[in-house]
Formats: structure tokens, sequence, C-alpha cells
């Protein structure tokens, strides 16, 4: 993982997509504001649906699958914002889109450090 | 009758703000690139800037989908710290000159650079992961923002950007009073923060990036931003963005200082370039 062996697979957020995510980003976008967390952590499933967020997404948040999330157009800057509502980081997220566990993945970074 | 005397491209990612913080800048993967940040706040001290412009990205901490500006100039007074979702750091909001401000604005305006001004703007760690570091606090100068879309295409292009800095030159020349201006380019550089190659860094394209970013602005200009993507990562396209701190210094610039390091999920670069 140290020297990048291939371009890295990747999504572009771009209009079309962003326009698809709007309805999550913008539940998630209330994150950075302390009512917003707090209504979110007291009722997820509630705050998230009188925003219109889709059942697709619900599900995704609650299975804590940010892959599943950025494929419907949510921004990764915001899935973030989820996670740490939710009580986790920014690797946790890396780890999951990269199919290992948060142990394997903070190891490979640590072996990298320099 | 202002001048800009010097520039400093460096990264801004949150794990600069965490080990700061947290005290853990000593750790030995983190020494190194926080000793780059120490020298450059020598020589950011040594340089008695009147005001900083800092280019950066905002990451939906204050901007939102619902009106997104390519590029926004902070116009105010003071600006306080966005609430990123997490507890906000222990900073006084940041000192702006209004004044000055406007003056740029104006300039940029009439050079055709039609950015959005913006009265009120709360910071992220675009501008706070690096900040402290550089000035330490309580903040010694004021600054202006400058924001850019670097998170939902179309951005605008990295030549764009340089013209940018290029009009920035001018608009700081344009100042009235004599003002000493260092430009700030935040962001990167390799990182890729989604999908199968989470994590992934190019330190060969990072340290390639570096060197050519004094002798070959218009070359790294002309590079579309698949390139920037395909070589760093999709977030790396916030590269561009020091090429507005770029295009603001003279042709010829010289390197007073270079530090490059992966010790997490980013390649971290700080470098000073003055102009010689």
């Amino acid at each position: 993982m140290n020297d990048a062996p291939h371009p890295p697979a990747m999504m572009l957020f771009d209009g079309p997509t962003s326009q698809r995510g709007y309805a999550f980003n913008r539940f998630a976008k209330t994150l950075t504001r302390p009512d917003g967390r707090a209504a979110f952590l007291a009722d997820p499933r509630g705050t998230m649906q009188a925003m219109g967020v889709g059942e697709t997404e619900m599900a995704a948040v609650a299975a804590r699958d940010w892959t599943a999330l950025l494929a419907c157009g949510a921004s990764i800057y915001l899935i973030a914002k989820v996670a740490i509502a939710l009580g986790l980081t920014l690797n946790h997220v890396g780890a999951q889109m990269r199919g290992e566990s948060i142990e394997d993945f903070d190891a490979a970074i640590r072996a990298r450090q320099a | 009758m202002g001048r800009v005397i010097g520039g400093i491209g460096c990264s801004h990612s949150p794990a600069l703000a965490g080990i700061h913080d947290s005290g853990k800048r000593h750790l030995p993967p983190w020494q190194s690139i926080f000793a780059g940040f120490d020298a450059a706040k020598e020589w950011l001290s040594a340089a008695r800037p009147d005001l900083l412009i800092v280019c950066y990205n905002d990451h939906l901490n204050h901007f939102f989908f619902d009106s997104y500006p390519t590029f926004a100039l902070g116009v105010a007074d003071s600006f306080p710290l966005a609430d990123e979702g997490r507890p906000t750091r222990a900073f006084a909001p940041l000192p702006g000159r209004a004044d000055l401000g406007w003056q740029i604005a104006r300039s940029l305006v009439a050079q055709e650079f039609d950015i959005t001004i913006c009265q009120e703007m709360p910071l992220d760690h675009g501008v706070l992961s690096p900040l402290p570091l550089l000035t330490g606090s309580p903040w010694p100068v004021p600054i202006l923002p400058l924001a850019v879309n670097v998170v939902q295409h179309p951005l605008p292009t990295a030549r764009r950007c340089l013209r940018l800095g290029q009009a920035i030159r001018q608009a700081v020349a344009e100042l009235d009073d004599a003002i000493r201006v260092v430009v700030i380019g935040t962001g990167g550089l390799s990182h890729q923060l989604h999908g199968p190659d989470f994590g992934q860094v190019n330190p060969a394209w990072d340290l390639e990036f570096l060197d050519r970013l004094g002798p070959d602005p218009d070359g790294l200009a002309a590079l579309d931003h698949g390139a920037f993507m395909r070589r760093g990562g999709a977030e790396a396209v916030e590269m561009i963005i020091w090429l507005i701190m770029r295009g603001a210094l003279a042709t010829q610039i010289r390197e007073i200082h270079r530090t490059y390091a992966t010790p997490a999920l980013t390649g971290l670069a700080v470098c000073v370039l003055q102009n010689s």
C-alpha cells in the first residue's frame, strides 16, 4: 500500500452523483450542529426518515455499510461525519471499504510510517 | 503597493490537528513533519507578513451542495471555527481584514475572476490543521481565506487555479498600503479516501509534484483532473490549490524548505517558497 501499485479505483463525485445522494448528504450535513447530532443519536431512523433519506441509505447506515452509501451518492466527507457521530473513525470507514479488519488496516498504515 | 513575499504549501490532514492537540508531535512517525512545520513557522515569523492569504477547501463543514461556490473569498474581520461534527478545538476565532478583503475582491473581479464573496465563513481543518503549526496562537496575523471547490465536479482546472494566483499577485500589488503578504496553499498530498484502495498514497508522484512546483508550474497546470486523481488518488485533486499559491509568486522562486512524510492516511508535506 506504500507506493501506489496502480491508479486507485475511484468514483467521480460529479453533478449527477451529488443529485442522487442529495437527501442523504443533506441529512449528514446536520451532524455539523450539536442539535443535529443529538437528534440523530436519539432516533437515527426517525431523523433520517424525516429528512427524506431513502430506505437503502437508512439500511446502509444501520449496517455501517459505507461502501453501499458511496454507491448511493454519499460524499465521503459526509459519510465520515456519520461514522464519527457513531463513535467510529475515518480508519473504520477505510477498513470496511477495503474489506479488511480495522486491526489489519491500522497495521498496514503503521507499516509504512516513515 | 502591497507585495507577495513568499508562499507556503502544506497539507491540511486532520491527523495533524489530532497529533498537535494530543501532544504527540515528538513520536517518531510524526517528528519529521512537525519539525518541517517548525522550520516554516520560523521563516514566516522572520518574513513579518501583515496578511496571510490562505487558499484551502472546505469539507462540507460550512458550504453545502445547496449552493456550492467554485471560488469563495472570506471578507470579514473575524472567522469562527466550523463545527466539523465533533467538539470544536480550543482556538479563538481567526482575525481577518475586511478592508483588505474588499480591495482584493474588487481587483479580482476587475480581472474577471468572479469569486463568491462571503461575509460569514466559518473555517474548517483546511485552514485550522496547519495554521496553528505555522503561526502559533493567539493568532498573530490576520488572514484572508479563499475556499476552492475540489469536492463536487466540475472543478476549476489546475490552469484556472494558477491564473487565479497570478491575479492575486496583481491584486496585492494594487493594495492601497505597503502590505506584506504570504500566500498559503493547503491540501494533499496523495490520498485516496474511498473504495477498495482507501489509504493508498503515492510518494513518487508527491515528490515529483514538489520538484516541479517551483520550476514547472505551467506543466503542472496543464494536467487535467484525471491525471491528478490517477496519480495521487481521487481526493488528492486538491493539490491544484497549491497552484494558486504558486501563481501568486514570481516566476523565479527559491525553495527555502521542504519536508515530506507518510505517517498516516495521506502524503504530508510542507514547503516554503520565496521570491528570488
